[in-house]
C-alpha cells in the first residue's frame, strides 16, 4: 500500500508545473499552491517512497522538499484580545512557527477574552474556532489566571485544543480540567520576538505537541481524518 | 535589564514575577524610557487582583524656550530670530502668531523669523516658554504602565508630579483607600515617601 507523507515544496515560479504535474503522476495531490512573487510554495502529500525521486527532479530547478507534518490542517490561533499586550510577538510567532510545518492559520483574537473574572467567548467566536482542525490558546503569565479563565474561553469548543502559557508543562496540566490534547508552558505575555534559543526551543515544541490530524506514517491521531477524507 | 537604580518586581507567584520582570525591561527599553526611571517597583497579585507600579523619575526635563533653540538678534527696525533646531519651529510659530498676531509674524526662509522692533525685548523673547516635553513624558510612562500591566486590569487609578509616580490597576473596584494601604508602603521600600 502506498503511504502519502506530507511535504513542503519551496522553489521558484520557473518550471514549476513540472513539479505539480510530478506529485499528481506519482499518486500524490497538492492541498495548497502559493506563488509569492518568484517564488512558489506547494503543500501537498506524496509517497513516501517517491520522495527522493522528487529530490533529485528539483535539484536543478533550486527547489527544496521539506517535511511538513501539518500540511493540510488549519489551525485556530487564539488569543485574549487584539490590543498590544497579547499582539503581535507571541501570537505572531507561533503562527508562523505552525505555518512553517504546512498548517495554514488563522489568528482569532477574542473580543474579551483578556482578565481574570471577565474573560469570556461569545457565539460568533467559538464557531469560527469549532471550524478548524485544532485551536492554540495562547495564553498569559499567571497559572491563577489561566485556571479562572480558560473554561470560559473553551467552552463549546470541540476541536483539538493545546494550551500555551507562562506555567510549565506540568502545571498547566494539572490546572485545566477537562485536560485537552497538548499544553506548552514556559511560553507566556512575552513583550519580544521569540529569539532566544529557549523560546525557539518552545516553538519546537508546540509543532511537535500539536497534534497533526494523521502521523506521517498513516495513523490517525484521532481518528477523525485521514489522508483520504481529505478534500483533493 | 535596564541600569535603574532600584527595580523590583514582586508577585506571589514565581513564574508570573520573573515574566513580568522581563516584560517591563522590554516595554521599558522599547520606549526608551529607561534613562527617564531612577526607581521602579511592581507588585502584582492576580489574587487579589492588583497590580501597583510605583517609582521615581530621574530628572524632569525642563520647559524648551525660545533662547535654547535660536538666536534673537534684534535691529533698529527688525528682530531677527535664527533658528538653530528645526524641532521646535511649529510651536514657537504658535506662541508667535498668539503673541504678536499673524500679521507681525514674518518667515522669509525656513530658518529665519522676523518681527517688527518694539513690539517685544529681546530678553522676553529668549525666555519665551515654547514646549514642555515633560508633557509627552507622562503619557509615555503611564502608556508604558499600561502595555505592561495585565490586560485584564482595566480599573485604575493613576499618579504623576513631580518625580514621583503610580499605577494601581484591578479587574475590580479599587478600594477608596489602596493609595494609603498599598501604594505609600512601596514607596517606603523605596525610601521614598509619597
Amino acid at each position: 500500500m502506498t503511504t502519502l507523507v506530507p511535504v513542503t515544496y519551496k522553489g521558484g515560479v520557473y518550471r514549476h508545473d513540472e513539479i505539480m504535474d510530478l506529485i499528481d503522476d506519482l499518486g500524490g495531490y497538492i492541498v495548497q499552491k502559493h506563488v509569492m512573487a518568484q517564488d512558489v510554495v506547494l503543500q501537498s502529500f506524496v509517497p513516501r517512497d517517491d520522495i527522493d525521486l522528487i529530490r533529485t527532479v528539483v535539484k536543478p530547478l533550486a527547489g527544496d522538499v521539506i517535511e511538513a507534518p501539518l500540511v493540510g490542517t488549519e489551525i485556530a490561533v487564539v488569543s485574549p484580545s487584539l490590543e498590544i499586550h497579547h499582539l503581535p510577538h507571541t501570537a505572531c510567532d507561533i503562527a508562523e512557527y505552525l505555518r512553517r510545518s504546512g498548517a495554514k492559520t488563522n489568528m482569532i483574537g477574542l473580543a474579551r477574552g483578556f482578565g481574570k473574572r471577565i474573560a469570556n467567548l461569545n457565539d460568533e467566536e467559538r464557531d469560527v474556532i469549532n471550524e478548524h482542525d485544532l485551536a492554540v490558546y495562547v495564553l498569559g503569565n499567571f497559572e491563577e489566571c489561566i485556571e479562572h479563565k480558560f473554561p470560559a474561553l473553551r467552552r463549546g469548543i470541540q476541536v483539538p485544543i493545546v494550551v500555551t502559557g507562562a506555567p510549565d508543562r506540568e502545571t498547566l496540566a494539572r490546572i485545566v480540567d477537562p485536560p485537552v490534547e497538548g499544553y506548552v508552558g514556559g511560553v507566556g505575555r512575552i513583550m519580544h520576538r521569540f529569539k532566544r534559543p529557549e523560546e525557539l526551543a518552545k516553538l519546537d515544541e508546540l509543532g511537535t505537541r500539536s497534534p497533526a490530524p494523521w502521523t506521517p506514517g498513516g495513523t490517525p491521531l484521532h481518528g477523525t481524518r485521514s489522508p483520504s477524507s481529505r478534500p483533493a | 535589564m535596564p541600569p535603574l537604580n532600584y527595580f523590583v518586581v514582586e508577585s506571589p507567584d514565581p513564574v508570573g514575577r520573573e515574566a513580568y520582570e522581563r516584560i517591563t525591561g522590554d516595554v521599558l527599553q522599547d520606549l526608551d524610557l529607561i534613562k527617564v526611571i531612577d526607581r521602579l517597583h511592581i507588585y502584582v497579585d492576580p489574587k487579589v487582583p492588583i497590580f501597583i507600579a510605583a517609582g521615581v523619575l530621574r530628572h524632569m526635563p525642563r520647559s524648551i524656550r525660545v533662547g535654547d533653540f535660536a538666536n534673537v538678534n534684534p535691529g533698529e527696525k527688525l528682530i531677527v530670530l535664527d533658528i538653530g533646531d528645526e524641532t521646535y519651529l511649529a510651536p514657537l510659530l504658535r506662541e508667535l502668531w498668539a503673541h504678536y498676531g499673524k500679521e507681525n509674524v514674518d518667515q522669509p526662509d525656513r530658518f529665519t523669523i522676523v518681527l517688527p522692533a518694539g513690539v517685544v525685548g529681546e530678553e522676553e523673547l529668549e525666555q519665551m516658554v515654547v514646549a514642555d516635553p515633560s508633557e509627552t513624558l507622562h503619557k509615555d510612562i503611564i502608556y508604558a504602565l499600561q502595555y505592561i500591566a495585565p490586560e485584564g486590569f482595566k480599573v485604575r487609578r493613576q499618579y504623576i508630579k513631580d518625580e514621583k509616580f503610580y499605577y494601581v490597576a484591578s479587574e475590580d473596584t479599587l478600594p477608596g483607600d489602596i493609595v494609603e494601604t498599598m501604594v505609600v508602603p512601596i514607596f517606603a521600600k523605596m525610601g521614598v515617601t509619597l
